[in-house]
Order: C-alpha cells, then sequence, then structure tokens
C-alpha cells in the first residue's frame, strides 16, 4: 500500500507569472487556479504511475479553496491545510511527500514570491539554528512521520532550496523569477511534462531517501520585520525575546514549528 | 545666530499611539496640536538662547503637520523639496546649530516609540559604512555637510539614547517612555514643553563646541528591505547595485547622497 501526500502552493505553478495571480479572490487568481490544477494533477497522474494506491492533497496557498475540485484528478482526495497544522491528513502511513507549486524562503536571490509563511511580517525564520522555509517546514513536519520529501516542484529558486535542504530529491523547475513578482514560465503543457518525469524519478525514490528528521526537543527563531509583532509575540507563554524583532520558542514536538509566532 | 529646526512626530510629547501620526487621520489632526506646542517650545528655548532667524522645517511625511496660524510668529515654516533637499534654508545662509524636534529611534530598536528609519513598512535595516544608522544620524549628516552641529534632540528615550550615540555632544529631552512600539507613556504636555524651551537654551551654548556630524566619504550605504520587491525597485535606479535578496547598496560621496541612492 503506497500513499502519497501531495502539498500544493500556487506561486511555483507554472503558466503562473504574476503575484496579483496568486491574490485570492482577484480575477487573475480565478483564471490562474487552471493552472494550479493541471500541475497538481501532473503530479497525481505520476504518483498513480509510479505505483501509488492512494494520493491525498493538501491546498496550502493562503487560505486554502485555490484548487478548483471540479478539475482535479477524481483519484485524489483533497484537504486543506489548517493553520499551524501545516499537513493535517499526513500520517506514517505514507511512503512520501510531493511538494507542488513551491516557492523560496524569505530572502531567497532571484526566487519568485519568495516568503516565509507570511510575507507581511516574518522576516526570516530558523528552524533547529537553521534557516528554513516553507519548503524545510514541510519536509520536517513529514519527516516527524518517518515520510520522506520525494519531490519538489516550483521556481528554479525553490527547487536550489529543496536540494540543499533534502539532497537527491526529485526536483522539477518550471520557472524562474524575472523580479519577486514577475516570473517566466514554462508552457503549462511542458510544465505538466517536468513535472511527470520527475515523479517517476520521484517514485523510484521510495525505500532510498531518508526522512528529515530534526533533533527534539529543539527551538525555533523568528525574526519579524518590525517590532511591534515581537513585542505581541513575546507576550506569549514560553516565547523568550532574543532580540529587539526577534522571538525563540522551545520546541518538544516539530509539530509545534509554526505555533506561537 | 542661526538656528534649524528640523522636525517629526513620532517623538513629539502628547503622541502615544500609531493612529496619531497618520497624515490625514482624525487622530492625527488631534495630535496636530501636541507638535505644534513641542514645535513652538524649541522655538521659545531658540529665541531665548540667542537666536536671531530661526527656520522651522516640517518634515513628518513631507510636510503638512503645522497649521501656520498656530506657529510660534519667531519662526519661519519650510518642508523638505524631495529626497535632494530636505533642508533647503541651508543652501542658501549659514546657520550655526540644527535641532531635531519629535525624533524617533531607527529601525530595529528595541523599546523605542514607532520606530523606523524611512518606511515602517518597507525598510529592516539601514547601514552606512557597516554602522547601523537611523534618521537622526541622516539629519545630522546633512547639517554637518553645511557645517551645522546638531545640537538638541527631543523624542522618546530611545531617540535621545540613540542621538547621544552618535553624536556625544548634544542636549536632550526625553518626552516619553515606550511600553511597546506602539505606546508610549508621555510627560503632561505642559512638562515636556518646559523641558524642551529649556534644553533648547542649554544647547545654544554648545555652539561653538559642538561638532558638526561629518562622517567619511564616500561612504557604502546600504538598505536591507523588509522584502525583495522593495529591493527590486530600488536597484532599478541610477548608481543602486543589488546586492542580495533584500538588500541594495551605493556609494554615498556626499552626506546629500546618503538618503535618496
Amino acid at each position: 500500500m503506497k500513499k502519497i501526500y501531495v502539498v500544493a502552493d500556487m506561486p511555483g505553478t507554472s503558466g503562473i507569472c504574476a503575484a496579483e495571480q496568486c491574490r485570492w479572490g482577484h480575477f487573475l487568481w480565478r483564471e490562474a487556479r487552471a493552472h494550479l490544477a493541471s500541475d497538481v494533477n501532473a503530479a497525481i497522474e505520476g504518483a498513480f504511475a509510479g505505483g501509488a494506491d492512494e494520493v491525498v492533497v493538501c491546498d496550502a496557498h493562503g487560505g486554502a479553496c485555490n484548487l478548483p475540485m471540479e478539475r482535479m484528478d477524481p483519484r485524489a482526495m483533497y484537504e486543506p491545510a489548517n493553520r499551524e497544522e501545516l499537513l493535517p491528513g499526513l500520517s506514517a502511513e505514507f511512503a512520501g511527500l510531493f511538494v507542488v507549486g513551491a516557492h523560496a524562503m524569505a530572502g531567497a536571490v532571484e526566487a519568485f514570491m519568495c516568503h516565509t509563511v507570511d510575507a507581511e511580517t516574518w522576516f526570516r525564520y530558523r528552524l533547529a539554528g537553521r534557516e528554513c522555509g516553507e519548503i524545510g517546514m514541510w519536509a520536517a513536519w513529514a519527516g516527524h512521520h518517518g515520510v520522506p520529501l520525494l519531490l519538489v516542484t516550483g521556481d528554479a529558486a525553490a527547487c536550489r532550496e529543496a536540494e540543499e535542504f533534502a539532497p537527491g530529491v526529485a526536483l522539477a523547475a518550471v520557472k524562474e523569477a524575472v523580479a519577486w513578482d514577475r516570473a517566466r514560465t514554462l508552457h503549462p503543457v511542458e510544465g505538466r511534462a517536468r513535472i511527470a518525469a520527475a515523479c517517476r524519478r520521484a517514485m523510484e525514490q521510495i525505500g532510498r531517501i531518508e526522512p528529515t528528521l530534526i533533533d527534539m526537543p529543539n527551538e525555533a527563531e523568528l525574526e519579524y520585520v518590525r517590532c511591534e509583532f515581537a513585542d505581541e509575540a513575546a507576550g506569549r507563554q514560553g516565547a523568550e525575546r532574543t532580540g529587539p524583532r526577534t522571538v525563540r520558542r522551545a520546541l518538544e514536538s516539530i509539530m509545534d514549528l509554526r505555533r506561537g509566532f | 545666530m542661526n538656528v534649524y529646526i528640523m522636525t517629526d512626530m513620532e517623538g513629539v510629547s502628547g503622541v502615544v499611539r500609531r493612529e496619531q501620526v497618520s497624515p490625514g487621520t482624525a487622530p492625527w489632526r488631534e495630535a496636530l496640536q501636541f507638535a505644534e506646542a513641542d514645535f513652538n517650545a524649541a522655538v521659545a528655548g531658540a529665541a531665548a538662547g540667542g537666536a536671531r532667524r530661526i527656520v522651522l522645517c516640517d518634515a513628518h511625511g513631507g510636510g503638512n503637520n503645522i497649521r501656520l496660524e498656530k506657529m510660534d510668529g519667531r519662526a519661519e515654516y519650510e518642508r523638505p523639496v524631495g529626497a535632494r533637499r530636505i533642508m533647503p534654508a541651508l543652501e542658501e545662509a549659514k546657520f550655526d546649530a540644527g535641532f531635531m524636534v519629535g525624533a524617533h529611534a531607527m529601525a530595529g530598536t528595541q523599546g523605542a516609540f514607532l520606530e523606523h528609519t524611512q518606511s515602517s513598512f518597507t525598510w529592516h535595516n539601514y547601514t552606512v559604512d557597516g554602522r547601523r544608522w537611523g534618521e537622526i544620524a541622516q539629519f545630522a549628516a546633512w547639517l554637518g555637510h553645511f557645517d551645522v552641529p546638531l545640537v538638541l534632540v527631543t523624542g522618546d528615550e530611545a531617540a535621545c539614547r540613540e542621538a547621544r550615540e552618535f553624536l556625544g555632544e548634544v542636549e536632550t529631552a526625553t518626552v516619553k517612555t515606550t511600553l511597546c512600539r506602539q505606546y508610549a507613556r508621555s510627560l503632561p504636555p505642559a512638562a515636556a514643553h518646559k523641558a524642551i524651551e529649556e534644553a533648547a537654551a542649554r544647547a545654544l551654548r554648545l555652539v561653538g563646541r559642538a561638532r558638526p556630524f561629518k562622517p567619511k566619504f564616500p561612504a557604502d550605504v546600504r538598505i536591507e528591505f523588509h522584502r525583495a520587491d522593495t529591493a527590486d525597485g530600488a536597484a532599478r535606479r541610477p548608481g543602486v547595485k543589488r546586492l542580495d535578496g533584500r538588500t541594495v547598496g551605493w556609494t554615498a560621496n556626499s552626506a546629500l547622497e546618503l538618503i535618496g541612492g
């Protein structure tokens, strides 16, 4: 029984070339949802073609509800991300994690829409002393369940970051940044083909690639863009103010990696 | 003796929450009286200290924070003309002393009311030859370019501390303490005005002794922004180089090139 968990974000989707297309409710976002479905379906198809028996897709961009259900491959299950519970349905039963449509962490170089969790308030996030973005958070979350990160698709910067965080992970770079809010993208048809090819490599890695493990207990630290956010976060139970704009929290479990920030 | 008074609003007594410095809002309109009273106290102190000509520069958000009918009649009024002419009167006449009334601390200062450097929404760190600077040092250097020493700084505790760190020989009047970035505890306005007026008169005794603030030029100036999209825009300006995902830099040949890039 091979189950694959697919977490889908929007900025790293092929066919999306401008930040406005990722703004929930924007008329360009409405159209761009088709591109998201196209890339996600390529991953679903790739997982089944590689021997998966079950696929669950987690819609993780913004407040979820980006993936148009009527366009999604009907063999997959759908779930929304749930705030601090990053990948709600992920469990030890899964054979691997796919990340589709990824973007690089806040502060990355030549990276389309790079940010970590919240582009308006999060400046730099460190997990276990190491700078980490959403790809790393998802890999660590899955690793806690013993599930390895098998595939990352997104812009070139997201793929570079994934390779650094999880060496050997299968990659499909479908675009590159022109500016923070502009990207040069493959045509979605070509994007799908690259994702399908990467999925084949990813499925062959099952059993050969290790999950990302973060020793526990550990700590997470967040630098905010302004002091006011640190003022507030530092007032919460368990927080330690480590700088004017920085708050550190002890982690008992990787499940807490975002809690309290 | 000619005195040039630079003004800002964050460090004015009676201004204790963020809304009061947002131009055009009702709280801002009510706070204008506090600003005018602090500025007038500085004018009165300058006059008592022997100033003959006093020019007051209305600089918060580019101007509009002083109702001229409320301004002490001994002062002339002006405002910055773009980033290249921040203190226009200095270009035409010799001034003996500079004041900075209503100052705030630099971005990234803990326990400082509405700390920021130029923009709360986009600037994270601003450095000159590797040292973090805020607006107090910028204005001191601008005055220094015209051989005018900055001899008085009024504002919250953090702003006054920052002024002493950069300038050494400077009079300060602390009119409030800061509880967190968004809220301050202010002296009663009458007490604040008395403190400002007395400090202003004392400050003019530093004339002849206090040295103009003259950093070394050419200087390496860098801005680290909150996010890469702002760096994308800044890097398009002539002479400005992209240094990493969020940082741009340029070489300033004089203090007049410290801000605009």
